[in-house]
This record gives C-alpha cells, structure tokens and sequence, in this order.
C-alpha cells in the first residue's frame, strides 16, 4: 500500500554561490555539498541537495534556522554567496510503501528506476504539474518532495487520489529479471 | 459461417451471448465483435458518413474504416468503436451507428442515389449563400444526416490511468520480427514489447504490454500508446482503470508494426462482404469461419487454397469492373464482361507498409514500383524498422482501378473515384490540397485504407508516379484515442493545480466566496448573513475606510536580490532609482519591456545594504523572476547579484484603515509604531505572538497601511492573532473584490487591467516614477520614441456617471459618436458613497478633464464626466497618518 504523509516542517536554507567558492570556503564536516549533480547528502538530521549548478538546498528537519544561518554567514563572508532562509517556501510530503515507484510514475516523468534515480539522487522536476524537488530516500523505495506550501494541499490530494486507483491495479508489474 | 478448420483464437467450447441492434446473438470467447458478426452471417453493420451507403466488415483489424458501431450504453457507451478491434464479452450491447429509422431501412440512402449532387468540395460548393441559409438549413440538415456515433452526454464515469515508462529497448508490434527484436535486444537493459492483439505469448524478461495501441511517436523517442485493461471483461468484472496512457522514453524504438493490405477500386466496391483478402483469411485460420460460400478472388491467390479446404468456392479473377448487389454483394462482372454470382469478394490491391510512427518523427518515404507502395528510407538516427513495415511485404497483382459510380477510395469519408479525378481537374494538384478538398485520408482511419489508392489515382492523372506525388503529413494518432485516456488523473478537481495560502482553511472556515487569480485561490469576499456580493463589499470598504480591515496578501510575488551589485541589477530591472534608497526604507517601482510599456509593477524595500526584496504582482510573480534571471544571465553576467523566490517563504497580512495602528499595538512588539519612527514606506522587524514579523508601511487603500510579513510555517497563529487583537476594533476581513474598489479610488493601477501591453509609465501618470538621471535602463530608449511622446497617446482618467458603466465599454466624444477614444478598464461603487465611478484609458485624456464622453455597453450609452483618477484622499493625507 503506498502511504502519502506530510512530514513536519523543517528548516529550509538556500545557498547559492559557484562551485569554486565551495572548494575555498572553511567547511565544517557536518556540511557537505554535493558536486554532482542530481545528489544529496545526508548528514544526521541534515540533507544537502545539490538543486543547480550554483543552488544548493538544506533541509534539516531540527528547528536550525538562526544558528545554522549565522555559522553559515559567517563561513561564506567575504565571498559572493546568498544564503537564504526559505523555510517557509516548501512543505515535505513522503511517497512510501508498497507501489510508490509505482505512484510516482503517474506522477512525474523522470526514469525513477536505477541507476537512472536511486538512493542518494534528487531532482528539481514536476510532479503531477506541481514544481517539486525529489529525493530518493531509501531503497524500498521510498521518496521525499519538497513542493511549493502553496501547492501542497493539491499535490497531496493528486497523489491520494491516484494511489487509491492503482490499488486494484493488474498492469503495474516491475521488470522481470 | 463456421468451419471446423482453423480458430486459434477462439474456444469453440464455450459460447457467449451479445446483442447487435437489439438481436441476441451466440459467440465464442475469443471472437471479436466483427468476427461474431459475421460468424452469424451478419454482413451490414453500419451506413456511410455521406451518402449512408450499407456498409460491412472490410478488414479484420486496426485498420477497418467501415464497421463503426457504439459499444455500451447511457454514460459507458463509447461510440465509433471498430468492430474488428472489439473483443467479445458475454453481455456485450453494441448498435450501428448513422442509421435512421434502423440498419436495413435507413432514409438516409436517398442522399445515397442523388450522390452526384455531393461531389468533392461540396461544402464549399454548395453551401455559398446568406450565413442564415448555412446555420439554419444546411448545417443542422448534415449534422443529422452525415455523422459518427453521438458522444453521451453524461460525465464519463469510467476512471483511466497514465504513467511513465523508460525502457533501453521499445519494440512496438509483436508479431514475428518483434518478438526476435526484442528477445535480441534483452542484453541491453530494459525492453518493452507493445501489441495491440490479445494473445501474444509473454517472453522472459521482456515487458509484454498486450491490447496496447503506441498511437504517437514523438520527438526524443517519446511513443505514446493507449492500453485496454479492461474493455475486454464484461462490466461486473472489471477492476481499476477502464484504460491507461502509457508515456514510454526509450533509448531505441524498433517498429515491426507490419503492413495493411489495401482495397481495389471498381464501382460499388463498398458493397457489405466485398473484403480485404488477407482479412478473409485471417478469419477463417484465428475465427474458423468463411466470409462466404461462393468467394470471388481478385489480385492475388494467395488463399484460395486454404478457402477451398475450408469448403469454399472459389471463383478467381484478374480484375472486377463492377460488384452488383444492394444490402450484401451478390455478383461481380469482371474484366472480361463475364459476370460471376458470390456472396462474398476478397480484393488484394497490394501492402502498404505500416510507417505512420515512422513518418510522424519526420522518417522519410521513396516510393516502389516494384512493391507498389511507399517504402521507409533507413536513418539510423531514427527508428529502426525490420518485417513487413520495412517494405518486407508480398506482392499482389492488383488490377487497375475502374471508373464508375460509387467507386469508392475512402470507405469512411465516402470519397470516391471521381471526387479525386474532378478535384484534378479543377486544379488540386498537391496531394495536400487534394486531401483537404476532398476530405480523402481525413477521417478516423487516417486513410489506412485510401492514401495509396488516391495518390496512386493523383499520380496517374497527372501523368507522373506516386513518388512524385508523395504523401500527405503522418500526424498521431495512429487510431482514435478517448479523451478520458488522454486525461486521466488530471480532471475535476485536479484539471489545473490549485495555489491555497497558509490562512485559506481559515477563509473557508469563514465562509468566503472565492476567485481565481491565476492558479491562486484568493477570498473575493467574506458575506455574513445572507449578504449578497454587492451588501458584503460594501460592508468590507466601509471597515476599512472608516476603521480598519485585514486582507490576505500573502499570494504576492516576492523576489531576494542580494549582492553587492543588487542596486545597481535593479536600477537596469526598473524604471526608476533605487541606489539611494536607505536600509529600512521602501519604494514603489515600475519595471518596462524594452518596448517601454509597463511590465509590472511593485514596491521593493531595502533589507540590507546589499539586500533588497522585490513585491511582483501575484499574477506575474514567476514571469517577473524569469525576466530577472534572463537579462542577468545573458545581458549583465558580470554583476554579482543572486535573485531567489520568497514567494512562499513570506505570507503576508495587510492590516489596513484609521484604526490599523490602535490594532498592531496590541500585539506587536519591538517596534515603535509611531508615524515618526515608523512613517510610510517603510519596514521594521518585530514579533508577534513570539514569532519574528516584518512590518512594510506599504498602502494599497489610501489608508494607514502596515503589511504584516510571516514565516508561512507561523502564518496562521499570527493572522488569528492580528484578528483577536483587531476584536474591539471591529477588525473586517476583505476580500480581493473590496480590495479592488479602494485601490481604484486612489487610481493604483492594476497590471493587466488598467495596462495591456501598450500602456507607458506616462500614460498611467507614472511618468514622476521614470529616472531621468539613470543611465540605462530596460525600456529608456523605446520611451524616447516620438510615439510615445504624443500628447494624444491614451491617458489614465476618472469618469463619473449616474449609472453603472460596464468594465471594456467603448468611449466616444458624441453619443451618436463612432470613433473611439477609448475604453473603461475599472467600474465600481464608491467604497462610502457608493456613486458609481470608473477608471478610463483615454486618447488625450487629461486635456479631456472637465469635458464628457459617452460610454457604450450593452446597447446603451452613457453620459461620463472626465475627471482625475485619484477620487479619495489626493493630497495622501490618510495614508500618511
């Protein structure tokens, strides 16, 4: 059975800064940005996503936001990086269980099946017309989306509604082999 | 007729029941709605589009232009289904289509005998007379008399389904040359097969979709096939979707989608069991049943012998010059004059290759004279084609076609012999032109059935070969494709995605009546008590000019820009300055195409030194991001700026009216409130309810104004805060309705409604926001075009009237006056004194202040005094306080 839960809110915090300025830059070990792209990184209750080639997204699901905005104001001081607090901007939504692939194949046109995504990989894509940032979480598979607040409410209903269609669902079979 | 000999594909044990027309009829499982037809020696099934010509079964496949009949009931009925494509069910309901009063007595056969007065172009020839002649007469006339199955008119209660798929290896066709591809292709990744039958056996590791139509291929190997999961099953056993939408991307497209046999041309060829001669045999080895006893053979003999074991007779001949019947065909004449008795015609007029997916992704044709068809030209660039549908087809004798009435070429269109000869000699030279002219190749079947036959006849009247003529453009899809498949999860509720704000539960809660505001949900208005639109608006204009209201702002575009160049990046977005703006301070901008018209427009507040936040309209919040990013990607790269969406991040309450300030201190903290410290335009960081807020002085009503910006995550406590405090004060949600009326007092334009594209900084009195010590900025030079420099461009004027004018009326100098000088773009009652009022675009319109114009609307005209736009408070005294 696919379950859809909305996950609580967390802190959300936009970098933007070239690759170059990552490499200078005094990075504590609990920081880590992704190079490649499409990649996240998890770090306790920390994910880094890598969501452009100068945009990264950290989603941490403590109440981090001031601390976490100051250390890294600091660390990028005296180069040309935004940090933003966009906390508000995004809600999370779990796609998990049984037939979630599934799901999301209804949902999004991104190949999901790996090596194309798999655990560890993300991707700034639509998800049933909604603009949504995508994790792959865990190898069940189990998914994560960061969509726009304003959005949420549809998208959730989207995707229950269509899970509620695929239960009795006889063509969804995975790949043989 | 059944025979003992051959039905693969059906289970002679057993025996289902359907009705056709209301009969019940005996089939096996495994029949098709077609082969079960004919197994009861039913022939005519349907009556043609023009001339309701009796019609039969022609193919035995997707192919079939003729056997159209409308499978179910009430809201399930779906019309124009092939009857060759339909899988027999027990309880099956199917019924002709195109017939009236039944199938046997149509009186629609009289278009039949004077269908010489419908020749090719008839629509455009016939038809030249007064529109009311057309729309009154002749129109409902053919839709009564030409037409497909009816659409129900019930809501479709079916459910589909559309997923994604991404395969290394597509094999469309599983036929022989398929199935070897794709059990070929299984060391490279993933490979799906699509068939469209019903019985291919699987195959290990390969992804079988069966009863699978791929009806579009697209650029970047996108195919797109339709799946009938449970048109199949009768209705009590149908699980999940009725259909689904398959979106399958894939690496390799290898296409072994065979070839379609095609008809020979002789005058009533059309005539019921007059068949495509592969089709008979396809009946007889998957159906085990004879098309009929006495079976006329024409252009290839390929099956007679196995017709013969069956226990037909077979008569063979090298060409038809005419079939001679009236509801079934009874004899032929053939060429040599000798006339034959039979009940039915099996016709070989050579194999087309299958190529639509091919051609549809821009794979090329060359024609072959030896095979008679058009062949697809390799390109290892596109998709591989291997079997039948490479060209690899048998060779018919087909015999030349015969001149005559009803010598027909499209089946379904009813176009004939003639209508491509006379649409010749009237000049449609171009194979397009002779499509759209004669309607050839346009109906359901795509001209799977005609294309090559009406080229063939265009190539031989113009003296060339058919490569000459070449084909008209392959376009999906392949066959018809119900629009519920092509929706799927997408409908009702879920048509378009809806934007809510943080505090929408909360607007619910209370009632309000909303509006759409591009994908935005957005209150219009909160009625309390039976109050109508009108009563509630009033209500809410009067709070806020008199006390104070709040409004849900929070769908406002909002934009970060910070870096060290973010002034010098917005002094180039903007019409106007923005460097000496101080931190802590706001101001209302303006932002140009390079055309010079107004763009959007906006207040912007300086956070930081080098940190600003740009508000967008709600409507253009997006667009307005995109421009940004563009011109500093492509035009400025070198300035060090970051733009990000805060859209979301920031929701945003507008507290609003005399009291707004008595409001704030009841629950704000850490700001001095005061209009010395805190004066208008203007922002300052607070708390509320413990959550850290931003106040902006910003005024959309004229009145005491503080926008109250949150962390959506606290949006809702704070709102809920904000109206316990405003309690006492007798605090009014509005809606955007209320909103729209006070801002228009003040003239504060609305983009997209007070401008339309053409609409300059001047002509809306904006002219004071243009920089004139700027260097540059997007727009500064097309503001320097002496167009925009006459003084009788359209201007921004008030109008008032005693009466109500409609937004978009047309305004004239005289009442009797023709000319226009321009048009209301805003209509309202006076937020107080509900006076009517307006907001005008008008040619000179500020020499015209004082003067009167006439408003048009609604076969009416208006007498309108021109006066200023700014109706309340002009001196800005309130907004100020």
């Amino acid at each position: 059975m696919v379950e859809i839960t909305r996950l609580p809110d967390a802190t959300l915090i936009t970098v933007r800064c070239s690759p170059a300025v990552l490499d200078k830059a005094d990075l504590p070990a609990g920081l880590i940005f992704p190079r490649d792209a499409n990649r996240f990184a998890t770090v306790e209750t920390r994910r880094i996503l890598w969501a452009g080639p100068d945009d990264w997204m950290i989603v941490d699901e403590r109440d981090a936001a001031p601390d976490l905005l100051a250390v890294l104001e600091e660390i990028f001081a005296t180069h040309h990086v935004a940090v933003v607090d966009v906390s508000g901007n995004r809600v999370r939504l779990r796609v998990s269980g049984r037939g979630a692939r599934e799901l999301m194949n209804r949902a999004c046109a991104l190949d999901l099946e790996p090596p194309s995504f798999a655990t560890g990989h993300c991707a700034a894509t639509f998800v049933a017309r909604t603009q949504a940032l995508v994790m792959q979480v865990d190898d069940t598979p189990c998914y994560e989306l960061l969509v726009r607040r304003s959005f949420a409410s549809y998208l959730a209903d989207w995707l229950v509604t269509a899970a509620r269609g695929l239960e009795p669902l006889t063509g969804a079979q995975p790949f043989p082999g | 007729m059944r025979v003992a000999l051959g039905g693969t594909r059906i289970d002679r044990s057993r025996t289902i029941h359907f009705r056709f027309d209301g009969r019940t009829l005996a089939g096996h499982p495994g029949d098709t709605l077609a082969s079960a037809l004919l197994a009861n020696g039913i022939h005519l099934v349907g009556r043609s589009f023009k001339y309701h010509r009796p019609r039969g079964i022609l193919s035995a496949g997707a192919e079939e232009p003729n056997a159209l009949v409308t499978i179910g009931e009430g809201a399930f009925a779906e019309p124009n289904s092939r009857a060759t494509m339909v899988e027999l069910y027990d309880g099956l309901v199917a019924r002709s289509q195109n017939a009236w009063p039944s199938l046997g007595h149509d009186l629609g056969a009289v278009t039949g005998i004077a269908s010489r007065l419908f020749p090719a172009g008839f629509y455009y020839k016939t038809f030249l007379g007064s529109s009311r002649t057309w729309t009154g007469l002749y129109e409902p006339l053919i839709r009564r008399m030409a037409g497909l199955g009816p659409a129900p008119t019930a809501a479709d209660p079916d459910a589909y389904d559309k997923v994604h798929a991404h395969c290394e290896t597509l094999v469309v066709g599983g036929g022989a040359a398929g199935r070897a591809a794709a059990l070929e292709a299984l060391g490279q990744g993933r490979v799906i097969l699509i068939d469209e039958g019903v019985a291919t056996p699987p195959l290990d590791g390969v992804r079988l979709l069966n009863r699978t139509t791929a009806f579009g291929c697209y650029d970047d190997n996108l195919v797109m096939a339709v799946e009938r999961v449970n048109d199949h099953l009768p209705p009590g056993e149908r699980r999940g979707p009725r259909q689904r939408l398959w979106q399958i991307r894939a690496k390799r497209i290898v296409l072994a989608t065979g070839a379609h046999q095609q008809p020979l041309v002789f005058p009533n060829n059309d005539l019921p069991a007059i068949m495509i001669a592969s089709a008979g045999l396809t009946y007889l080895r998957d159906f085990g049943l004879l098309v009929g006893r006495r079976i006329v053979m024409v252009g290839s003999s390929d099956a007679a012998d196995e017709l013969r074991a069956a226990g037909a007779q077979v008569i063979e001949v090298a060409a038809i010059a005419a079939a001679h019947g009236r509801k079934r065909v009874a004899s032929v004449t053939d060429g040599q004059g000798t006339r034959h008795r039979c009940d039915a015609v099996l016709m070989a007029g050579g194999w087309q290759p299958a190529v639509h997916l091919h051609s549809q992704i821009g794979g090329r044709l060359s024609f072959d004279p030896a095979r008679h068809c058009f062949v697809p030209v390799v390109d290892p660039s596109r998709a591989r084609l291997i079997g039948a549908c490479a060209g690899d087809v048998p060779v018919d004798r087909p015999s030349a076609p015969v001149a005559g009435p009803n010598a027909f070429v499209d089946f379904q269109n009813d176009v004939t012999l003639a209508d491509i000869d006379l649409a010749t000699r009237e000049g449609f030279v171009s194979v397009e032109h002779l499509k759209r002219y004669t309607t050839t190749g346009m109906a359901t079947d795509q001209g799977k059935l005609s294309n090559l036959n009406a080229i063939t006849r265009l190539a031989h009247n113009l003296g060339g070969a058919p490569g000459s003529v070449g084909t008209t453009t392959f376009r999906p899809p392949y066959t018809p494709v119900t629009f519920g498949a092509l929706a799927a999860h997408d409908r009702d509720q879920f048509i378009d995605p809806t934007r809510t704000t943080p505090m929408h539960d909360w607007h619910v809660g209370q009632g309000a009546v909303f509006e759409d505001v591009g994908q935005w949900k957005r209150p219009r208005y909160f009625p309390r008590d039976g109050e109508d639109m009108r009563a509630a608006v009033r209500r809410e204009c009067r709070a806020v000019r008199r006390g104070v209201g709040v409004l849900d702002a929070s769908t406002l575009g909002k934009i970060d820009v910070r870096g060290p160049d973010a002034a010098s990046f917005l002094n180039l977005i903007y019409a106007n300055g923005w460097s000496k703006l101080p931190v802590g301070r706001c101001r209302y901008g303006v932002m140009l195409g390079e055309d010079g018209m107004v763009f959007d427009d906006g207040v912007s507040a300086r956070i930081a030194e080098h940190q600003f936040l740009t508000f967008t309209t709600t409507g253009n919040a997006a667009r307005v991001l995109d421009h940004m990013e563009d011109y500093h990607q492509t035009e400025w790269p070198h300035l060090k700026v970051w733009l990000n969406s805060v859209t979301e991040h920031w929701a945003a309450a507008v507290v609003t009216g005399p009291l707004a300030r008595d409001v704030l201190r009841e629950v704000v903290s850490d700001v001095d409130l005061s209009a010395a410290a805190f004066p208008h335009l203007s922002w300052r960081e607070g708390r509320i309810a413990g959550h850290k807020v931003r106040l902006y002085r910003i005024s959309f009503t004229g009145e005491l104004s503080f926008e109250v910006h949150c962390d959506s995550r606290f949006a809702r406590p704070i709102w809920e805060a904000l109206l316990a405090a405003g309690e006492r004060f007798g605090i009014t949600p509005y809606g955007t309705e209320a909103m729209h009326v006070l801002r228009a007092e003040k003239a504060y334009v609305i983009i997209g409604q007070e401008t339309d594209g053409t609409v300059a900084p001047d002509d809306l009195g904006l002219s004071w926001v243009v920089s004139k010590s700027k260097p540059d900025f997007i727009g500064k030079r097309s503001l320097a075009r002496p167009e925009l420099q006459r003084p009788d461009r359209k201007q921004l004027v008030g109008l008032t009237m005693d009466a109500f004018v409609d937004e978009g009326a047309q305004l004239t100098a005289g009442a009797a006056d023709t000319v226009m000088l321009g048009h209301v773009t805003s209509s309202y009652p006076g937020a107080v004194d509900e006076k009517p009022f307006a907001l005008a675009l008008v040619t000179g319109g500020r020499q015209r202040i004082g003067t009167s114009l006439y408003a048009h609307f609604g076969g009416r005209s208006l007498r309108c005094n021109v006066t200023d736009p700014v109706f309340y408070d002009p001196e800005g005294v309130r907004l100020h306080g």
